[in-house]
């Protein structure tokens, strides 16, 4: 695990400076500014709604949808030293949220196994497919929400807890703690060896 | 051993990457199962890295044509959206032939070339995206041995990635070398890049000869109502990564050149009717839907185009029912006749109206018993069929 600061999906602008001055032309709806953003934001992005969705094309189609929703949202988003990042993120998870209770009200045809972080591909397609263990995908959707969340932030975005409590709107403490059941939970979840209780919260 | 107690050795294991020495046995042996469950999620995420960073380009393109749409539109250019399936219904649905018209695949590349031009400011944001399909024509200026730079009057300098063995002459032949310096071509590929000065194509065929007039290099413009003169000569089609968006390029006679989004089923009908569209004499009109209406002007063909029935530009299109599909080549009932079709790696296969959706064909779904039209090129040793372009469409 990387520390925070270290490299990870995105590189941030440089400092919270940089970050206001972009939110600045951000709000003033500066397409430099906007293609900055996806520039450093968009791996995040997408990684992040890959493991909400399970599916590439899902995760391609709803992370370009984040931008276009942030663009078009642009003049309410008051910086106050939160970071876009944090911003987009926000959308990222509502915009998920939305598709999952869509699947939901669809009833449970998609089984996990095709829904999916096998990610098949076409034999003939020369498109790059992830091939995530079937089982893992599996396991993740055995986690809560808030679990799913602090796993992707911190073992697949790279996250320090510090980013991670304010991108989650918690406690570093309470961070760690959520970190730590969700990694026991996906262990019982892969089949694991049971995770021995102590302090279990 | 307490909750506060594991969430501090946890936190400190994923900093150090090794258990504390401090860890007790019970401790030890509570975090180990954590420790393998993050293996299981690093393991994973390089995978998604790949993919998020290979996602990027297509979804890019897709952002900056949406900023593109933001800006306000000058009062002399107007934008019209194009309606779907244009790519689908172009192909798609025709009677079985076997018939040289490389004009589908060509209308398709000429709207995804359009459509594909991200990074050069907003007209090219709204023309050209990657992943398009297209088809351009233009003028090698330089050749190695993989690789091309073409001068298009549309686009400027294009790159274009090209075995030798995907290039075939005027009489649809793989001819198995490269074009050289000063010749003609219309390519036929996908948009890799489509940053300003940057604008790759994957070439999937070329056909050499291609000595068509669509003009001298000249910046278009994009244009959403009928203008006064509404006849020219289609120099570029285009179509998104779905084929449901079309766009294409038109000469017009007072000397502009047009960027429109299409009808799809009046690009279809051109398609049909006069085979390869580039070069061809078109006529915008008022469409019902959104884009115009692409119309042929019967037996006035651009400077140049090559004439005769099904055949142009070295391609040929071969429209049937697909009766097998195996990784490398497919079997086409085309009449009475059994067509076999090579698909080299990386031919598009396309939804068309066959009602599949691009996932499900990325998830493997058989199209198998569907309708199909293929442009492709003929490998004289053999007499073999060279898909360029795969699109579906229903079954019969």
């Amino acid at each position: 695990m990387r520390k925070s600061g270290e490299g990870s999906h995105d590189q941030p602008p440089n400092g919270p400076a940089d970050d206001a001055e972009l939110a600045a032309r951000a709000a003033r709806r500066d397409h430099a500014a906007w293609e900055a953003l996806f520039e450093a934001h968009y791996r995040a992005i997408y990684s992040y709604l890959r493991f909400q969705l399970a599916s590439p094309d899902e995760a391609e189609d709803l992370a370009a949808q984040v931008f276009e929703t942030a663009y078009a949202k642009a003049d309410a988003f008051d910086y106050r030293g939160v970071p876009i990042r944090a911003w987009l993120f926000g959308i990222a998870r509502n915009l998920a949220r939305d598709v999952i209770k869509k699947r939901v009200r669809r009833g449970p045809a998609e089984d996990l196994e095709t829904a999916d972080l096998t990610g098949s591909i076409a034999e003939d397609d020369p498109a790059p497919g992830i091939h995530l263990r079937s089982d893992l995908a599996r396991a993740l959707h055995y986690l809560t929400e808030d679990q799913r969340e602090v796993i992707h932030l911190r073992f697949i975005l790279d996250r320090s807890v510090a980013e991670t409590a304010r991108l989650m709107g918690r406690s570093e403490d309470a961070v760690k703690n959520l970190q730590r059941r969700a990694l026991a939970a996906l262990q019982r979840a892969l089949g694991g060896a049971s995770y021995p209780g102590g302090g279990a919260a | 051993m307490t909750a506060d107690r594991l969430d501090d050795l946890l936190e400190r294991t994923l900093a150090g990457g090794a258990i504390p020495p401090d860890a007790s046995d019970d401790e030890r042996r509570a975090l180990e199962p954590l420790l393998a469950a993050r293996a299981e999620l690093l393991a994973a995420r390089s995978a998604v890295d790949t993919e998020a960073a290979e996602s990027m380009p297509a979804a890019r393109a897709r952002f900056q044509r949406y900023l593109a749409a933001q800006r306000p539109v000058p009062v002399e250019t107007r934008v019209v959206t194009a309606r779907s399936s244009l790519l689908q219904r172009l192909i798609g649905g025709r009677r079985l032939s076997l018939a040289g018209s490389l004009a589908a695949l060509l209308l398709v590349a000429a709207i995804a070339l359009f459509a594909t031009r991200p990074f050069q400011g907003a007209q090219e944001v709204q023309a050209l995206g990657v992943d398009d399909y297209v088809q351009v024509a233009g003028t090698v200026s330089s050749a190695s041995d993989t690789t091309l730079q073409l001068q298009s009057p549309d686009l400027g300098a294009v790159t274009v990635d090209a075995s030798a063995s995907t290039v075939v002459d005027a009489q649809g032949n793989v001819v198995g070398r490269l074009p050289r310096p000063g010749e003609q071509v219309i390519v036929s590929g996908t948009v890799r890049d489509a940053r300003a000065g940057r604008v790759a194509i994957a070439g999937q065929a070329l056909a050499l000869g291609a000595a068509i007039d669509i003009g001298s290099p000249s910046r278009f413009e994009r244009i959403d109502s009928l203008p006064a003169a509404r006849e020219g000569t289609l120099t570029l089609i285009a179509i998104d990564r779905d084929g449901r968006k079309g766009r294409a390029i038109v000469l017009l006679a007072d000397g502009r050149r047009a960027l429109v989004d299409v009808d799809p089923v009046s690009l279809g009908q051109v398609v049909a009717e006069s085979g390869v569209p580039l070069g061809k004499r078109v006529r915008l009109g008022d469409g019902d839907g959104p884009g115009f209406n692409l119309e042929r002007v019967d037996g006035d063909e651009g400077p140049g185009h090559p004439e005769g029935e099904g055949r142009g530009h070295g391609f040929i299109r071969l429209t049937g029912t697909v009766t097998r599909v195996a990784p490398d080549h497919l079997t086409l009932q085309v009449g009475d006749t059994t067509v076999t079709v090579r698909r080299p790696p990386g031919v598009r296969v396309l939804p068309g109206e066959s009602g599949l959706s691009l996932a499900d064909l990325r998830n493997g779904a058989s199209f198998e018993g569907y309708t199909a039209t293929v442009a492709a090129a003929i490998d004289p040793r053999d007499g073999t069929a060279i898909a360029a372009l795969v699109v579906l469409g229903p079954r019969p």
